[in-house]
């Protein structure tokens, strides 16, 4: 009875370091984030016409993990909020919009695809036309570059560069799960794979 | 291998007379010096008729200069004829049952002789490869020599073939169709192959696809020749139409406009000799080059020479370099002039030359140009004695002319510096450098460092430049020391940039800038502003006239697209001002409205509006941007406000403002609308 009467401390313990971190970097408002930086990049209708396939490749969280999420969530909406209204975020999204029209039609037909560092690549240089190639490699190239400054952006305008990794992370999991059906993507063992309804 | 099987059928049917109806020979296996043909079976029948048939079937043929052998060889002889002098046969059917060649079909005339001991055989349309091919072949004893043609084949095919029975890599894989006439002979080791021919919608492309090539159309004749351990080859392409692509550099190739190539070359094991190449793009540019290259386990160029003499320039950018400029630049550009090149590498020298004339490079968009442009280019991977110099007659950035100036630098390894001071006139002034190093060019981590000084430009040339009313005053500074950092993209101006402007000074000092030609360029910076006369500025906007002096600050500037998106900005009296301190009645109004104040009401109404100018003891506006909220502050707090203006003697007037914090948005737009200034705008 005594170890019993004891036995609910460590549980308390572990639960209460897990609610630490998950509250340190808002994981969920990143996501909600990111999609709307996503929807205005991409445009909203290629998203909402994917919303559907999220369920199919979404995670099975375990039991345990869910329990945390319903102690931890409340803590997040109230605490953090990733903020993307920054002049600096709102250039790069503009930029990354208006590029979006010449890098889409190399999305569908594989030519460029989705790293899994959250970048885009050439991947299949001869769905490039010849004359286009030194052009779609400078729209790789500058797409990359305002990537990287969106990811970092993010992490200052909210006053944590140092979450800067993590919103890459996120946003790395986020442009392939709002892919289009067709489009490319490598997974986390850096293999190509072809996104499907 | 034909000739044994002549050997055999000669004996077989010696045997005829002997009322034989048909002879069947199985054999395990047969060879001689390069070749191995497993489970023969050869059928002679009819041997009673005048038309005696053949059939022979090989399971098995190996040759040793080929990975993997041959399977199921058919022929079938509908008729052997047999005389004193030859024993032949025509049109006999020639099946090869192999999966991987796709199970080619054709006809077969052979015939041996064999007083002479030769051997001809004629292959007729073998179907193979998605195309035909015909061969003649000849051997007498030891010699022998063959004529292959190739009609509308897959190159892609015969590569797989290659692939699966040769050994040689090649460093491109090829598609297209070609047609092949193919030359050669040997006693017994092939001596010399002439091939020639043409090919179409061909393609080839490199495992990265930086060496790619696409609906090239070319016709060809080339000569193989083999000395010893030494392959001579002799070529010469002519290529009608196409495009190619070798990073960075895209060229396409019109049928006005073909290539003509003309190439001896030889190699000896890991030893490459470039004798001579001669390249000729129909008016668009032509060279010579030779060398001589270690193709071992590391590539290593031993010696090598090019010669490209003086060529227009115009047809060479739009042909070979305009892809690339482009995408680079992001301009479209036109260019006149001429330009020639040469390279001699040595095993420890390496030296370019180029002269350039009369050239001229304007962007489509007039964004900027360079005019009349001379001089010469000299590069060498370690000496600094070769000078180079280039001169200009004018040019243009945005509104900016730029006068005539002259570039004198050494540029050897991977280091550029500055042999001479350099001074650009810009309108009535000029941008003086000093000094200039550039280290590690062609790296990732490029890095620049000038220094100078900009001579001053009056404000009222540059003003007007940009279509804007003519300021007083000019604009000049000291740049001790500038650095560009291609790894970070970031430029920092050390020293400061004095603006004399409107009787006082601006000065800019610490001013940074990220990835400035990028899509989102970056400049922080902080301001000083000194005593400028209230008079003249006010006279060149719609504001009102103020008299007295201004100075203040902007600390802490950051633009982003070159709007300002953070700064603490403030302005006011100095204390030691020195002029008369008057404000106009429509610049109270004015100042009112930036702060909410609260004296517009009582100046169009009341006895105020019969004064036009009033006095005062100080000004002063301060704005802290943050978050795209400006944080407001006057002169002076007062109550729940704050002196924009505090007034002095009668009547007194003060302007306070009571809005703390306004959105910078709106508060920019009512800036813009009370100034009406028609400020320069620099792009």
């Amino acid at each position: 009875m005594r170890y019993l009467r004891w036995s609910w401390v460590p549980v308390m313990l572990i639960m209460t370091a897990c609610v630490t971190i998950n509250v340190y970097f808002p994981a969920a408002a990143a996501e909600k984030a990111a999609d709307q930086i996503i929807d205005k990049v991409w445009g909203e209708e290629e998203q909402q016409q994917n919303s559907g396939s999220n369920t199919q490749s979404s995670v099975v969280i375990p039991l345990w993990a869910q329990a945390l999420d319903i102690l931890v969530r409340p803590a997040q909406a109230n605490s953090f909020n990733i903020d993307i209204s920054s002049p600096a975020i709102q250039a790069i999204q503009q930029a990354m919009q208006a590029r979006h029209q010449q890098l889409e039609p190399f999305y569908n037909n594989g030519g460029i695809g989705l790293t899994s560092d959250a970048l885009v690549i050439l991947r299949a240089p001869n769905k490039v036309p010849l004359r286009s190639r030194n052009e779609v490699k400078k729209l790789v190239d500058d797409e990359n570059n305002d990537r990287l400054a969106l990811y970092r952006e993010m992490a200052n305008a909210n006053g944590h560069p140092e979450w800067e990794s993590q919103i890459r992370d996120t946003f790395a999991t986020r442009w392939i799960e709002r892919a289009k059906s067709g489009w490319w993507y490598q997974d986390a063992d850096g293999n190509w794979m072809q996104k499907v309804d | 291998m034909m000739q044994w099987f002549i050997l055999i059928i000669l004996a077989f049917l010696a045997q005829s007379s002997n009322a034989v109806e048909a002879i069947k020979l199985n054999i395990g296996s047969m060879s001689a010096e390069g070749w191995k043909a497993s489970k023969l079976d050869i059928t002679l029948a009819k041997l009673q008729t005048s038309k005696p048939t053949l059939k022979a079937n090989v399971k098995q043929f190996d040759v040793d200069s080929l990975k993997k052998p041959l399977y199921n060889i058919q022929v079938n002889c509908p008729q052997v004829k047999s005389t004193i002098k030859a024993v032949s046969c025509t049109n006999s059917q020639l099946n090869i049952q192999d999966k991987y060649l796709g199970k080619p079909k054709g006809k077969l005339d052979f015939s041996y002789y064999p007083d002479t001991q030769i051997f001809k055989a004629l292959l007729k349309q073998l179907k193979i490869a998605n195309g035909s091919v015909n061969m003649d072949f000849q051997t007498k004893l030891t010699d022998w020599k063959t004529t292959i043609k190739t009609q509308k084949v897959s190159i892609a095919k015969l590569i797989n073939y290659k692939k699966r029975y040769i050994d040689v890599p090649l460093p491109y894989e090829l598609d297209g169709k070609g047609d092949f006439t193919i030359k050669t002979s040997g006693k017994p080791m092939p001596q010399s192959i002439q091939t020639s021919g043409q090919v179409k919608q061909l393609s080839f492309y490199n495992p990265d696809s930086t060496q790619v090539g696409e609906n090239i159309s070319a016709k060809f004749d080339s000569n193989l020749n083999f000395q010893g351990k030494t392959t001579n080859i002799d070529l010469n392409a002519y290529i009608q139409q196409g495009e190619v692509f070798f990073d960075p550099i895209y060229a396409p190739i019109e049928k006005a406009k073909p290539i003509t190539v003309d190439m001896q070359m030889s190699y000896t094991g890991t030893q490459y000799k470039l004798k001579k190449l001669k390249y000729q793009h129909k008016n668009v540019v032509k060279f010579d080059a030779s060398g001589q290259f270690n193709l071992g386990k590391t590539f290593k160029i031993n010696q090598f020479k090019f010669d490209m003499p003086t060529t227009p320039l115009p047809a060479l950018y739009k042909t070979y370099l305009e892809s690339w400029a482009s995408a680079t630049l992001q301009r479209d550009l036109t260019t006149t002039g001429t330009v020639d090149a040469h390279l001699d590498w040595g095993k420890r020298d390496i030296l370019f030359k180029s002269e350039l004339s009369g050239i001229n490079i304007e962007d489509k968009e007039k964004l900027f140009g360079w005019q009349g442009i001379d001089g010469f280019i000299q590069w060498h991977n370690r000496k600094k004695d070769y000078s180079t110099v280039l001169r200009w007659k004018k040019g243009y950035f945005s509104k900016l002319t730029l006068g005539k100036s002259q570039l004198y630098m050494d540029v050897s390894g991977q280091s550029v510096k500055l042999k001479a001071p350099f001074r650009q006139p810009i309108l009535d002034g000029a941008l003086f450098i000093d000094t200039l190093k550039v280290r590690n060019v062609g790296q990732k981590d490029m890095f620049v460092e000038l220094g100078g000084s900009l001579k001053p430009i009056s404000l009222g040339t540059l003003t007007t430049a940009f279509g804007a009313p003519a300021l007083n005053g000019q604009i000049a500074g000291v740049i001790p020391k500038i650095t560009y950092n291609l790894s970070n993209r970031h430029i920092d101006i050390g020293g400061a940039i004095l603006i004399k402007a409107f009787d006082g000074d601006i000065v800019i000092h610490k001013l940074h800038m990220e990835q400035p030609i990028s899509r989102l360029p970056v400049l922080t910076a902080d301001i000083d502003i000194k005593k400028l006369n209230l008079k003249t500025l006010t006279n060149i906007t719609e504001f009102g006239e103020m008299q007295g002096e201004l100075s203040g600050h902007i600390k802490s500037l950051r633009m982003l697209k070159w709007q300002p998106v953070a700064f603490d900005v403030y302005v006011g009296t100095p204390k030691d001002n020195k002029l008369p301190r008057r404000i106009s009645q429509k610049a109270v109004q004015n100042l009112s409205n930036l702060g909410n104040g609260s004296a517009v009401g009582m100046l169009s109404q009341g006895a105020l509006s019969f004064f036009e100018n009033f006095s005062y003891q100080t000004i002063g506006w301060g704005c802290k941007l943050q978050d795209s909220v400006c944080e407001m502050r006057g002169a002076e707090e007062t109550g729940k406000g704050y002196y924009i203006v505090k007034g002095g003697g009668l009547p007194r007037i003060d302007v306070i403002g009571y809005n703390q914090k306004v959105n910078w948005r709106d508060l920019f737009n009512r800036l813009k609308n009370i100034s009406n200034i028609q400020a320069p705008v620099i792009r």
